[in-house]
């Protein structure tokens, strides 16, 4: 440990760098002053200094602080790599489900066979299933809970909406619970949830088999906003069916919560087990059925024409219409006759969707990947087209390409995409997309990049959290966070120019800069801004991981690791964290702790820029240089006016005397000599260091945001040239709220910016240069580029009148 | 104007529906991108100029359900003549600013600024008080959404301080951070 007078100590470096003893001058770029003896260290332009203990006296939290303390304890179920251990489990359950369709009352009538193997090494004398429709019946916890609107200015079908809500007779109707024999085994609903007490103890490794029959009424989507439900088209009277969370589902029992049965709110979306299917579907013969698997019995569903074109698509590069519009709106005009009973197969999922309409067309194409045939499929009235058409399919072969490549080659046989009155929503195989274009056939780029983005995030979602089965109910960053990270990296290899919304740091500097946040790692259920929260801010930390802590190499590596570690298992946030360290090689707690586990935000200042240049300690160097500081210094006004006075010495001139002429810059054959006894005295390293001529320029920061991030400094010289440093976040690890970082160079600096290409999320962007830039608001930047007409001056279009005409609305 | 029956009746039902309203709201989020219903309003005192500068930002499809809703027709940004005029209108009803001396302040039109899926309003007042210790609101769809949640970053040179604004929050007290 070296100090000197400057008030600085430096950081312990290794004894043996420190050269010598040289005096250096500060500046401040502006002004010039002689400084105390200090000394070099040669460090290379790496040395960080850290502020005199003074400033930093209070207690400093540690960001790089490990996460062990936070983390659950590894076991042999999962291990402090990340990876699943040697005694990994989970539970399965195969399900064969007969299902009818009741079109004139919007119905689901159906009973399901469920076998339930215990993979556990503990005994169930109960097991928990899911009745997510409940979720809609009246009185349920989601609609207790939920707080009331603002009602002073309540549109009219929104109150019908409000009114549809509360007269809608919705949630599972139980039939029968029977065990294999058909005897009834005794059962209680607890809101969302069903118990189903056993007659034996179901010991570990055991396998128990019983049934459920069960009905519902289908809620309107347009009126009763869902994830599933059903659309009635006005024009033609047709409905359009888009079926999920409808059958009574395994809850998970799990090594880390035991029975995941915590109630459906509404938000936390779900936790379920991998299993087979085998489902059979009675709907009206005139329907075409979209769902979750392979279809079993072609020939018995669709017309020998059908079959033909199912057949050409297996081997098409571009989609053929299975159903043509023409037939499409063929059918929306007749009546059925009877009903079809479609089967399906699907093998290892974690849940089955379907969706049925008369008035669908349907498109289809093979896609490969990774050598897994895939057939890629859309299902969508002609409402949906022209976009649905052109962009749905393609935009699936699109997101398997781009996901398996960053995660595991997509395992299933379909994927497929309808249109559907939700905004998006996803199921193994198939996800529901609710982007249609205009009536008129036009649409607008939003609608185009606004399909092309759902089904892209939909699709996606196969990987996490269909494959990658996390528990939604409790983290939904995790599926969300992951894949909207993905969908990000799709869209920016569909088109250069595409409008994402998510994913670049600057995009999330705004709910970044607010306070009144919750952190990622909460709960589901009690999230503040969902989108924001367990969307937009997961996928861009994953993306300044990538871009700017790891390198693609790296991440990539790391991330693809994780998915194939979990891929048909079930991880927690721990698993991810663990695992995309251990893959990587780089300690990131600090990262997860910052970004993951606080509301802190980048905000990082540089307060200033100091500069030292080496003193030579030559005096006919360095005396006329200081004399030439004292010039410079600025005369006082008094001193300017006091100057033309009459002086006493000037009139009697034998006041003076040897002080009146003494020149204390002058050099003396003393201080030569002693000079040229310093130069002897040193190594020719050290007189060629002395002589070098070389800059330092100390850049201090301040963290205001609370974030430690790495630093990125670009540094423009006055002879043109720039250079960019980048510092890796531990720059931090002493002093999380102020570094200096020292730059050596012969250049003369002219001006720094801190992150350069804006990829930390730094919320204050005006204190990122020295000298400082004023950087214009969103406000200012719009008020001075984009002068518009006001829309009073709009509405009663009087031509010619500026913007500022009206001053009053 | 049709929306302003509308807006008529739905005062009259208010009371009527209130309690029905609060025990049958159901909010239910869907995996879309953005099927969340929020917005963000950037509010900052503009000491030279003497102006509150606010940029609301909204989901464009928010805003043209709820401009549409009013109108009693479909209204999208590009085909509406006057959505500008609309939005304006329904922007400003939901945004109160009032300052510690009680001024409510009053809003001129800068202009719109639209993105993908979201757009941006910018409108400006000269700064007639301090905001500290004044009230704000922003209830922004409030009315449409039960789970809409405004936030408001309000900035005065280097203090600020966030509101958040959920259905039934109204008005808030601006108080700096110390």
């Amino acid at each position: 440990m070296v100090s000197g007078g400057l008030g600085l100590t430096l950081n312990p470096v290794v004894p043996h760098t420190v050269i010598a003893s040289f005096f250096f001058r500060e500046s401040d770029l502006s002004t010039i002053r002689v400084l105390s003896v200090v000394l070099l260290c040669i460090a290379g332009a790496g040395s960080v200094f850290a502020q005199a203990p003074a400033t930093v006296r209070s207690p400093r939290e540690d960001k790089f602080r490990q996460l062990e303390e936070i983390l659950p304890t590894p076991n042999t179920y999962r291990t402090g790599s990340g990876a699943p251990g040697h005694q990994y489990w989970q539970q399965r359950a195969d399900y064969v489900i007969d299902v009818s369709l009741d079109d004139d009352k919007q119905r689901i009538n159906a009973t399901e066979t469920i076998t339930y193997k215990n993979n556990s090494p503990d005994t169930l004398t109960y097991l928990w299933l899911q009745l997510d429709q409940n979720m809609l019946a009246k009185g349920s916890d989601a609609q207790l809970t939920s707080t009331a609107s603002t009602l002073e200015r309540v549109p009219f079908d929104q109150v019908d909406s409000m009114l549809a809500r509360t007269t809608f007779e919705g949630g599972h109707v139980i039939g029968s619970v029977k065990d294999a024999k058909g005897q009834p085994l005794n059962s209680t609903v607890v809101k969302t949830m069903m118990r189903v007490d056993l007659r034996e103890p179901l010991v570990a490794g055991g396998v128990v088999t019983f049934s459920v029959a069960w009905s519902y009424n289908i809620n309107d989507a347009r009126k009763i906003r869902s994830r599933s439900g059903y659309e009635r088209f006005e024009k033609d009277g047709n409905c359009l069916y888009a079926i999920a969370q409808w059958f009574p589902r395994m809850a998970p029992y799990t090594d880390s919560t035991g029975w995941q049965h915590k109630q459906f709110l509404g938000s936390g979306e779900f936790s379920l087990e991998f299993g087979d299917y085998l489902v059979r579907l009675t709907v009206p013969n005139d329907h075409i059925v979209a769902a979750t698997g392979v279809l079993q019995n072609p020939e018995a569903v669709l017309t020998p024409t059908q079959r033909q074109r199912l057949k050409q698509a297996e081997t098409a590069e571009k989609p053929v219409l299975v159903v043509t519009p023409d037939e499409a709106k063929a059918a929306e005009a007749a009546k059925p006759t009877g009903t079809k009973t479609w089967v399906f197969k699907a093998e290892n999922v974690r849940d089955f969707a379907f969706a049925s309409s008369r008035k669908f067309i349907w498109d289809a194409r093979r896609h490969d990947v990774g050598g897994n045939r895939v057939l890629a499929m859309s299902f969508y009235p002609k409402e949906g087209n022209p976009l649905w058409g052109q962009y749905s399919t393609a935009a699936i072969t699109h997101t398997l390409d781009v996901y398996s490549r960053y995660t595991f080659t997509y395992p299933y046989p379909v994927a497929i995409s309808v249109n559907a009155p939700v905004g998006g929503m996803e199921y193994p195989m198939i996800c529901f997309n609710g982007p249609r274009p205009e009536e008129d056939g036009t649409y607008s780029a939003r609608t185009k990049y606004g399909l092309i983005s759902v089904v892209i995030h939909e699709v996606g979602h196969n990987y996490f959290p269909m494959i990658v089965n996390t528990d939604e109910r409790q983290w939904t960053w995790m599926d969300e966070g992951l894949n909207t990270f993905l969908q990000y990296l799709s869209e920016r290899e569909w088109d250069t120019a595409y409008p994402s919304g998510r994913g670049e740091p600057r995009d999330i500097v705004e709910y970044m800069a607010s306070t009144d946040q919750v952190p990622i790692m909460t709960n589901s259920e009690s999230l503040l801004q969902f989108g924001n929260n367990a969307y937009a801010k997961p996928a861009t930390a994953l993306n300044i991981l990538r871009e700017t802590v790891l390198g693609r190499d790296l991440f990539d590596k790391a991330f693809k690791e994780y998915a194939r570690r979990w891929k048909f298992k079930r991880p927690m946030p721990a698993d991810f964290f663990r695992t995309m360290e251990d893959a990587s090689g780089v300690d990131l707690d600090w990262f997860w702790r910052g970004w993951f586990y606080t509301t802190d935000s980048v905000d990082v200042s540089i307060e200033r820029v100091r500069h030292f240049t080496i003193d030579t300690r030559n005096p006919d160097v360095e005396n006329p240089a200081r004399k030439a500081e004292e010039d410079a210094e600025p005369e006082s006004l008094s001193a300017q006016r006091n100057k033309a006075l009459p002086k006493a010495v000037d009139r009697d001139p034998s006041l003076k005397d040897f002080y009146n002429s003494y020149d204390r810059y002058a050099v003396t054959p003393r201080d030569r000599e002693a000079y040229q006894k310093f130069v002897a005295g040193l190594t020719p390293r050290e007189k060629e260091l002395l002589q070098s001529g070389l800059n330092f320029y100390v850049i201090d920061l301040h963290n205001i945001g609370g974030l430690v991030m790495p630093v990125i400094l670009k540094i423009d010289y006055t002879d043109g040239t720039s250079e960019e440093v980048r510092i890796p976040a531990e720059i931090w690890r002493y002093n999380p709220l102020d570094v200096s970082k020292l730059i050596m160079t012969s250049k003369e600096l002219k001006s720094v910016t801190l992150d350069p290409h804006l990829e930390t999320a730094d919320v204050d962007l005006e204190n990122n240069a020295f000298p400082r830039r004023p950087v214009k608001s969103r406000f200012q930047l719009f008020k001075f580029e984009n002068r518009q007409p006001n829309p009073m001056q709009l509405l009663e279009a009087k031509p010619g009148a500026g913007a500022d005409a009206v001053k009053k609305p | 104007m049709a929306w302003r029956r509308r807006f008529v009746f739905a005062c009259g039902w208010s009371a009527a529906i209130a309690l029905a309203v609060a025990a049958s709201c159901v909010p239910v989020r869907s995996a879309t991108p953005h099927d969340f219903h929020a917005s963000l309003t950037q509010v900052e005192v503009n000491r030279g100029d003497k102006t509150v500068e606010i940029a609301v930002r909204v989901f464009l499809d928010d805003l043209e359900d709820a401009l549409s809703r009013r109108a009693g027709r479909r209204v999208r940004l590009g085909t509406a003549s006057n959505f500008d005029a609309l939005a304006y209108a329904y922007v400003m009803e939901g945004l109160t600013v009032r300052t510690a001396g009680g001024d409510r302040l009053r809003f001129v039109w800068i202009g719109k600024e639209p993105g993908l899926d979201v757009v941006w309003i910018y409108v400006e007042a000269p700064l007639s008080g301090e905001l500290e210790g004044g009230t704000l609101g922003q209830t922004v769809f409030c009315e449409l959404f039960d789970d809409q949640l405004n936030t408001v970053v309000v900035k005065d040179g280097k203090r600020n301080t966030t509101l958040t604004f959920g259905p039934g929050e109204t008005s808030k007290p601006v108080q700096f951070a110390r």
